[in-house]
């Protein structure tokens, strides 16, 4: 018998605005927003105010929405807060944790970039990216999306899973190369 | 932070444009599938890819397992707990719950995630209940992984405040407290912007293979999806700033079907701006029995409520159910009629407003 409050649950009480939901949602998930923002932010403070914030709008979008499963539901909040947040400090020159390095890694893969009022092609990328996914092996896959959606530093990648941070690395780069390849031959002019 | 730092080092800052490809590639990464989000959060399993990976030069060192390596997800902890600081904040315009909290989690319908023991149910949950409702912000702010919330929880539910009073149950079985007062008034209001079902099969229309994407996720993929035409609202009663049932006409559900079989509820909300949103519901585990019920009752005008945030399902003839799935096999319509709506003599026609209708 499980003794952790469920995700529907927490959910429900979401619905009946029902405070706990929101203590037991943060004890239950804080660390892993908290590990995102920061990540990504470099920041203690501004990373407390992410998963503060992060919370907030999970409060104010629950309902109209029911998310079957909260971990990526409240991860997905606090990344894109975080980011959010790290381009508004990038404009004061300060913080960036592990993004700037996890940039300039990504950058190899779209080295032009897109036109930002180009949605069509965003939602054509994030298919092929999808495609991509799906064809690793789950560790590779594990690899890509602590280091590019959880923005993990390497270091980190390595003592949870034993592995060298040059093995992660050259793995890493070598899906970078998968992945370029993949947007070139979908007609992605990257 | 130090190996953050390391790498920051490395890096010329001034070169991130948030519109360089890097950046956008990032953002774009946000909108991958959430069960690879999830599949991420345990990279214990995570073996070297040595076959395929000739320039590896070293063999992978293992952590022991009297010495586990914190996860990277978890590697850092802030405290005290952000949510229990908004939580205080929301605290100051949200009116405390206490008891009605503790019977109100056990009214929804949790006995299906807990256990089938129906007597283990009542006295496990009650003391869990009791623990969340009672003010645990201290002793939660302490616990630094899932893990460790578990074992204190366990702890807390055998550890019951002082100050808790037990939740007295009926003869059902079934917590008094869970019932909502009746609004002082009976009249229906209708609060909301109308969503109607024209708007809703347009949304429908354009966001099935989105819809049905999120479902697959959840390990819940569809062969032959199918969204009912027409949708319902609720007829809400019990929150303490309503003085009359309310119907939102602004949040309407439409049944999403597999085939014949009921596969998810999609709940659909109208904002003031007019832009739609919305997804699919929980509880497909229960769906079956709601599922038969609308089989059972085809053909009648049901009537949806919602008392303070437990459903119930109406039908003309006296039978209702909890799509939740608090009823069971020794749950009549009555017991739940009793639970929810009280003495309320005839509840179809009091809670009836055809908004709040579907007939399957």
């Amino acid at each position: 018998m499980s003794r952790v409050m469920e995700d529907t649950t927490i959910v429900q009480l979401f619905w009946d605005r029902n405070e706990q939901g929101l203590q037991v949602a943060s004890n239950k998930y804080g660390h892993l927003c908290t590990s995102i923002a920061l990540n990504i932010l470099g920041n203690q403070e501004d990373a407390e105010e992410c998963v503060n914030d992060t919370f907030l709008a999970a409060w104010n979008s629950i309902p109209p929405q029911r998310p079957a499963i909260l971990a990526p539901f409240l991860g997905k909040i606090a990344r894109n807060l975080a980011i959010n947040r790290y381009k508004h400090n990038r404009a004061d020159k300060r913080g960036g944790g592990n993004t700037p390095v996890v940039i300039e890694e990504l950058s190899e893969v779209i080295p032009g970039g897109i036109s930002p009022e180009n949605e069509l092609l965003s939602k054509e990328m994030l298919s092929i990216i999808s495609r991509f996914l799906s064809t690793l092996s789950p560790d590779k896959r594990k690899l890509f999306v602590r280091r590019y959606w959880y923005a993990d530093s390497v270091s980190a990648i390595a003592s949870a899973t034993g592995l060298t941070e040059n093995n992660i690395n050259v793995t890493l780069s070598r899906l970078r190369k998968q992945l370029h390849q993949l947007l070139v031959e979908g007609g992605i002019d990257v | 932070m130090n190996d953050q730092n390391a790498e920051n080092n490395n890096t010329n800052k001034d070169m991130f444009d948030p519109q360089s490809g890097g950046m956008q590639l990032f953002e774009l990464l946000g909108g991958i599938d959430d069960k690879w989000i999830t599949e991420a959060q345990d990279l214990s399993d995570v073996k070297a890819p040595v076959q395929t990976d000739p320039d590896r030069a070293t063999r992978p060192v293992r952590v022991t397992p009297s010495q586990p390596k914190p996860s990277a997800g978890t590697a850092v902890y802030i405290e005290p707990s952000a949510g229990t600081r908004i939580a205080r904040s929301i605290r100051r315009v949200i009116v405390p719950i206490g008891a009605i909290a503790a019977a109100a989690l056990l009214a929804f319908g949790i006995s299906r995630l807990f256990t089938e023991d129906g007597r283990q149910y009542e006295t496990t949950v009650a003391a869990t209940s009791a623990a969340y409702a009672a003010d645990t912000t201290t002793e939660y702010q302490s616990q630094e992984n899932t893990t460790a919330y578990e074992e204190t929880t366990a702890e807390s539910a055998e550890t019951i405040p002082e100050s808790w009073e037990p939740i007295e149950y009926s003869p059902t079985g079934l917590p008094i407290g869970a019932i909502p007062a009746l609004p002082s008034e009976s009249s229906i209001a209708f609060f909301g912007e109308t969503l109607t079902d024209e708007e809703a099969n347009d949304y429908f229309t354009q966001n099935l293979d989105a819809i049905c994407d999120s479902l697959r996720t959840d390990d819940q993929p569809l062969t032959s999806p199918r969204i009912s035409e027409k949708g319902y609202c609720h007829v809400r009663y019990g929150s303490k700033d309503i003085s009359s049932p309310v119907v939102d006409m602004n949040i309407r559900s439409y049944l999403l079907y597999d085939g014949d079989e009921l596969a998810a509820v999609l709940v659909l909300y109208k904002t003031q701006d007019g832009i739609l949103c919305g997804g699919p519901g929980i509880g497909k585990s229960w769906y079956p029995e709601f599922d038969a019920f609308l089989k059972a009752h085809k053909g009648n005008e049901l009537v949806f409520v919602n008392a303070n945030g437990y459903e119930i399902v109406l039908a003309p003839n006296g039978d209702c159910i909890n799509p939740m799935g608090i009823s069971d096999e020794t749950t009549t319509s009555e017991d739940l009629l009793e639970m929810y709506l009280g003495n309320i003599r005839d509840p179809y026609q009091y809670f009836y407003a055809e908004p709040a209708t579907y007939t399957p």
